[in-house]
């Protein structure tokens, strides 16, 4: 919301259902008592997948209502689910499954040689965490008994990943990438999240 | 809140607390006869959506879902009651604690068979779209469940008021040692009651997963809920289920967005409420302990 | 000939309290005996024993001559035991119609509701009114009806006078002549030392969970010091 208001935006108001809730109906009537027809949202998983469904079944798309969100609202995992109800929400996340570089295309193509669905983004973190050990691992020759060396050479380890060039920020030890804004369509029999804009080596604010 | 909303958000509480009926009314049943609090009711719940979701997936018929896994569940039942409860009858302490052991094994087999990732289960085929109504479009599947739950209670209200075995349900609920004596075979009767008990679970569980959808940790949500339900409208007894259930449901829906800070106190505000001037429950009495 | 009931040396605890410690008792068939002591002798218990509700450590109960020590509540029902409890235990969620049909069982010749409300009148303009609106002497009334509905060979009552006015306490006495005029075994536990002998032709006298005397009712009239020293006359 920070973010928002600096770059000129504004909030008309926001609904707060509390963790673990089953129920999101009561929480979607209530964006009807908005002035706005922009809803961000921060979900994941089961709650993605009540809120999206709930969202269509009380007749917000039809009613002009837009879903945005952080990327995880529209996962793979949501998406296998909701499939087309989550059509037209747009969210920002560092990786996509339709993301168009040589790695990605290995990635989603190895991933589902292995198991018959389309990966996630917990399926990529969990690659690009085990690269990460790889790279910083090879560096100091598997000599793993100073742990403060295993530190500095993950700090280091930067590598081209399915997101995109990788890198850590040496400060924060969160990553330095690429953050697509994405548009969930849904194309050949899949809803996927399609690419429709990049803001390029975002450091993460956090620490 | 403009009275259409008003409207809307009156139907989200109705249709949750027509769940809750649904899931309550089993674990009062079984309170009521046995005295045992059945912690396990919570995963007789998931594994009825659970087994829905594979009916739904081999026959695409939502309606056989709606009868197979009341009465797979209704099965479990009746080998559980007399394989591991009937053990330590009299110890109700103990088997309260052995419903919890029952509840780890079943969501850990649900895990194994069924994996740990969310699933959905779409609503059948007539009641998956939506109706204009006041203030927009409303689910039909939700108008559903206000009817099927409403309905419920009233074929369960006349059995229980109307029928031989209503008759023997409301006197093993007050006294099932006296049954016994009078020549009612009271471990058939306990095992029957626990058998409906998990029925009612397991149709709560097919009822709510087009709503809920079915993921790690529904047992638990839907335990709490059917707990507060039973102990707000009295231990124990058919009524109590049905009031409890229509009070917690809307109050349940309004709190969380009159009072979004105090989402999850609102209603255990309520039970506190509820047992500090009726300590036995809106409709509940008081249990005579022998 | 085989006694209706049978009661050979009985143990029985309370946790780890020794209630029964050697109970004998034996009821011919189509006698009245009544259980009699003070207040903890273990007479309830005896029952409680008898109708399957506690399972004795030791000991040997037959009705009719069949074995029926430990067995279920229910089964001891189907040998044609019926019991009349301390405190009634009608169920009060029921009418008094429903309490009665609930322990119907259809045998020939047996008891039906018109017969039990013949026997207690009270009965018949209550048939509709839920057990909990009814007064104490129409529950005893009930809580008898209920088990005559059993057709019993045996009938068991455990203190049908308690909390009852005199007036009420003769009608209870009047039922259970007739009973036993018609020919039916009773056992009868109770501490009105009146009702107990107008019932009972034989006396059993309880004291620390044996039976200390047995006898007629008038030989335990004149054994005053029995009187004196177990039930506290």
């Amino acid at each position: 919301m920070t973010g928002l208001k600096k770059n000129g935006g504004t909030t008309t108001g926001n609904v707060a259902p509390p963790l673990g809730n089953a129920d999101f109906a009561p929480f979607v009537t209530q964006i009807k008592n908005q002035p706005t027809k922009n809803v961000y949202s921060f979900f994941s998983g089961a709650d993605a997948i009540g809120f999206i469904k709930t969202w269509n079944s009380l007749g917000l798309p039809a009613a002009g209502y837009k879903m945005y969100g952080a990327g995880f609202l529209t996962e793979q995992d949501v998406l296998k689910e909701v499939k087309d109800l989550a059509n037209g929400a747009i969210t920002s996340l560092f990786w996509a499954v339709e993301l168009d570089n040589a790695e990605n295309k290995s990635f989603v193509s190895a991933y589902q040689r292995q198991y018959t669905l389309l990966p996630d983004v917990f399926a990529v973190q969990a690659y690009d965490g085990m690269h990460a050990l790889d790279e910083a691992l090879k560096k100091i020759g598997a000599d793993t008994s100073d742990p403060d060396k295993v530190s500095k050479a993950l700090e280091d380890v930067s590598f081209k990943s399915p997101r995109g060039d990788f890198m850590f920020d040496k400060n924060t030890h969160n990553p330095v990438q690429d953050i697509y804004i994405r548009e969930v369509k849904t194309q050949n029999g899949q809803t996927v999240n399609t690419i429709s804009d990049k803001v390029a080596k975002v450091t993460d604010p956090g620490k | 809140m403009s009275p259409e909303l008003l409207f809307e958000q009156a139907l989200n509480g109705l249709s949750f607390g027509a769940l809750l009926f649904i899931l309550a009314a089993g674990l009062s049943l079984v309170f009521g006869m046995m005295d045992v609090v059945n912690l396990a009711h919570g995963a007789f719940y998931m594994l009825g959506a659970y087994v829905a979701l594979s009916v739904v997936q081999r026959t695409g018929s939502f309606w056989l879902a709606l009868v197979v896994a009341p009465l797979a569940l209704g099965i479990l039942g009746v080998i559980l009651e007399p394989l591991l409860l009937r053990r330590l009858r009299g110890r109700h302490l103990d088997q309260v604690l052995l419903t919890i052991g029952v509840s780890l094994v079943i969501v850990d087999q649900i895990g194994a068979i069924w994996g740990r990732e969310v699933r959905s289960l779409a609503a059948p085929a007539g009641l998956d779209g939506s109706v204009p109504l006041v203030g927009g479009e409303y689910p039909v599947y939700r108008l559903f469940v206000i009817g099927f739950g409403v309905l419920l209670a009233a074929v369960v209200s006349v059995v229980h008021q109307r029928t031989k075995v209503g008759m023997l349900i409301r006197a093993g609920v007050e006294d099932a040692e006296m049954l016994g004596a009078l020549g009612v075979n009271t471990d058939r009767l306990f095992a029957a009651t626990f058998a409906v008990g998990a029925a009612l679970a397991g149709l709560a569980g097919v009822v709510a997963a087009p709503v809920f959808g079915l993921q790690p940790g529904m047992d638990g949500d839907a335990l709490i809920y059917s707990l507060v339900v039973v102990v707000v409208g009295g231990l124990g007894t058919l009524g109590g289920a049905i009031a409890g259930s229509a009070l917690v449901g809307p109050a349940d829906t309004f709190g969380k967005v009159l009072f979004q800070e105090f989402a999850l106190a609102v209603i255990f505000a309520i039970v506190a409420l509820v047992l500090l001037f009726r300590p036995t429950g809106l409709l509940g009495r008081i249990r005579v302990a022998r | 000939m085989t006694a209706m009931l049978e009661v050979r040396g009985l143990h029985a605890y309370y946790g780890e309290s020794h209630v029964l410690q050697g109970v004998d008792l034996t009821i011919e068939a189509g006698h009245a005996v009544s259980l009699v002591g003070r207040n903890g002798a273990g007479k309830t218990t005896t029952l409680s024993a008898i109708a399957g509700f506690l399972r004795p450590r030791r000991g040997v109960i037959r009705i009719g001559g069949v074995d029926v020590t430990g067995v279920a509540a229910h089964r001891v029902a189907h040998a044609g035991v019926a019991l009349v409890p301390q405190g009634r235990r009608i169920f009060s969620d029921l009418s008094v119609h429903e309490n009665l049909v609930v322990a119907a069982r259809s045998v020939d010749g047996g008891w039906t509701e018109e017969k039990v409300i013949g026997l207690l009148p009270a009965l018949g303009r209550r048939l509709a009114v839920s057990g909990d609106q009814l007064s104490g002497g129409e529950q005893q009334m009930l809580a008898i009806g209920r088990a005559l509905m059993r057709n019993p060979r045996l009938l068991l009552l455990d203190e049908p006078s308690e909390g009852l006015a005199p007036k009420l306490v003769e009608e209870v006495g009047v039922a259970l002549a007739h009973l036993r005029a018609g020919g039916l075994t009773i056992l009868l536990v109770e501490q009105n030392l009146a009702l107990a002998s107008a019932v009972g032709e034989r006396m059993y006298v309880m004291n620390k969970g044996a039976i200390v005397f047995s006898g007629a009712a008038a030989e335990l009239a004149a054994a005053r010091e029995i009187e004196t020293r177990y039930l506290g006359i």
